[in-house]
């Protein structure tokens, strides 16, 4: 069995707004990541996923209940460091995230920080820009980047810190399908070659047919929970939860209404085009 | 012609190492009340052409035309222009500055000499069409709202001029997919009854090809094809290599007319291909 990275046990979280009233975020929530697993998170605007996110690297810390990461727990102010170094946030917009003026600056900033030695750096800034397919442009500007190489770029300042888990909130959202297909790619094979946990918030539902497990939130809490085949096979309305089901799924489950045998769970165009041709 | 672009080339600074050639030699027509896609990959001047459009950037060369005008010629009024041709910016949230809703959705025809009571009126259609209700939001400031109900406000404040056309920049990144139909359904009606001209730029492929009458497609600065969307998406190499892509239903009807099906391959909505693969179907069979 993998072991449990993140654990998060009744997490609760509210903000105070500015009358003073308070706006519940997360709301009594639990849940286990294993290591190396892919999580998509979806739900509608407004669903806590960003809170959720915020919470896993301690940059919020739950009014009740507990998240541990790796066992530490956030609420510990300790244990802060040890958290922040095993998962590292990416957000949406890439300008909002870029520090340096060269690209292997920007990808040290964060290794300076935790005062890590000089020759390692470079060591980690080479292998960084390599995982990400950026390593022609390390002299580079970062501002003069495509979206996607920017995000990209947000990515290497992470993973050069070597966290188990990435946490990215809607890292495409704002790219050209080149530059998403781009960061889709980059985000894959960091789980499946290193192993890195991935915590991904996404709008795109399509993103979410990759992941080993996808969580629906809705109104702070999990809603649903499973396999991408299971929560897209058209048993859970997605659609009054601010969502849709992506259309290969869509179209296979309209076929099956029409009399076409078509298994159930089929995600992928090719598989699709398969059964319809054979 | 509503409007025409003639040989537009646009250069961001100018004789400095920074020197960018946005755009080059674009030249487009648009018709009074179509509707238009623009796709093109981060870069290949979407935004630069868009924004010549309501006269915000000045040409390097080349002339914008609305109305048979010369729009850099002194007898445009810009001011006016802005408010026929209005842009709703990529982050319409950047566009609210006023103490209250109110004051930031009437500023557009306050600028244009409206007042009192049709001023009022006009800021309610505008909430209106956003679904923001009136009393609850005109007063409070426009930076205690969320993400969300601000861009609607930025949206109500482009709608409260009464606009010809509106051009929409990117409008629906990180919306949730119930809140970008919604969204969409609405620009479709504002279109369809509302008889208003619509600039649609967006790096969505699906949403276009089911809304767009026609598409611009811009890459490295250049207008590189132009036609409805069901020409564009059947250039699936060309899009490609361009960092754009098809629709993933037009992807599986090619897959499956690759495979030797007679099958229709400019098809946008998931209701459209089932109907098309069951006719298909039957025809094979019978």
């Amino acid at each position: 069995m993998r072991s449990v990275l993140l654990d998060l046990k009744d997490v609760t979280f509210d903000y105070i707004l500015e009358n003073k009233q308070s706006l519940r975020a997360v709301n009594d929530l639990s849940l286990q990541v294993e290591e190396g697993e892919y999580i998509a998170l979806i739900g509608p605007n407004g669903s806590g996923k960003s809170t959720l996110a915020r919470l896993l690297n301690a940059l919020l810390i739950p009014l009740f209940g507990e998240i541990q990461v790796d066992g530490f727990a956030t609420r510990v102010e300790e244990h802060r460091w040890e958290i922040r170094r095993r998962v590292g946030m990416v957000f949406q917009n890439p300008d909002n995230q870029i520090v340096a003026t060269t690209v292997q600056e920007d990808v040290a900033f964060g290794l300076e920080n935790l005062g890590v030695e000089t020759s390692e750096i470079l060591q980690r800034i080479t292998e960084s820009l390599n995982r990400v397919g950026l390593s022609a442009y390390a002299e580079h500007a970062p501002h003069l980047l495509s979206g996607g190489q920017k995000q990209r770029l947000a990515i290497a300042g992470v993973i050069a810190m070597r966290p188990r888990c990435l946490v990215l909130d809607e890292p495409t959202a704002m790219l050209d399908p080149r530059g998403r297909k781009e960061v889709l790619d980059t985000i894959h094979s960091m789980n499946r070659q290193e192993n890195i946990t991935v915590v991904h918030i996404t709008h795109f539902m399509e993103e979410a047919l990759q992941a080993d497990r996808v969580i629906v939130m809705h109104r702070g809490e999990i809603a649903a929970m499973g396999k991408p085949e299971t929560i897209f096979n058209g048993s859970i309305d997605l659609h009054l939860l601010g969502l849709e089901v992506p259309p290969i799924p869509r179209l296979a489950e309209m076929l099956r209404a029409e009399g076409l045998t078509i298994p159930k769970g089929i995600l992928d165009t090719d598989d699709l085009v398969s059964y319809l041709c054979s | 012609m509503f409007i025409e672009v003639k040989n537009l080339t646009h250069v961001y600074m100018p004789g400095t190492p920074f020197q960018v050639n946005a755009l080059t030699d674009v030249s487009l027509d648009i018709e009074r009340g179509e509707f238009i896609g623009v796709i093109g990959e981060t870069g290949s001047g979407k935004s630069t052409l868009v924004q010549h459009l309501n006269g915000l950037l000045k040409p390097t060369s080349g002339e914008i035309w609305i109305e048979g005008n010369n729009l850099w010629s002194s007898k445009t009024d810009l001011r006016r222009l802005r408010s026929r041709i209005a842009l709703l910016f990529q982050y319409p949230e950047h566009q609210l500055f006023e103490e209250t809703v109110f004051k930031d959705v009437a500023f557009g025809p306050r600028n244009m000499g409206v007042e009192g009571r049709e001023l009022e009126e006009r800021v309610r259609y505008g909430l209106e069409w956003v679904e923001l209700d009136y009393h609850t939001y005109s007063q409070r400031s426009p930076f205690s709202l969320s993400g969300g109900e601000k861009r609607r406000v930025a949206m109500a404040g482009i709608l409260s001029m009464y606009p010809e056309a509106i051009i929409l920049d990117e409008p629906t990144a990180s919306m949730d997919p119930v809140s970008r139909k919604h969204f969409l359904a609405r620009i479709k009606r504002l279109h369809q009854e509302g008889k208003v001209t619509v600039i649609f730029v967006t790096h969505n492929m699906e949403d276009i090809a089911l809304l767009a009458e026609r598409l611009f497609v811009f890459a490295s600065g250049r207008l590189v094809l132009q036609g409805q969307p069901a020409e564009i998406f059947q250039s699936k190499e060309t899009l490609e290599a361009i960092g754009l892509g098809i629709p993933v239903l037009t992807d599986l009807m090619q897959k499956i007319c690759r495979k030797g099906k007679t099958i229709r391959t400019d098809i946008f909505s998931v209701e459209d291909a089932c109907r098309e693969i069951i006719r298909s179907r039957r025809e094979g069979v019978g």
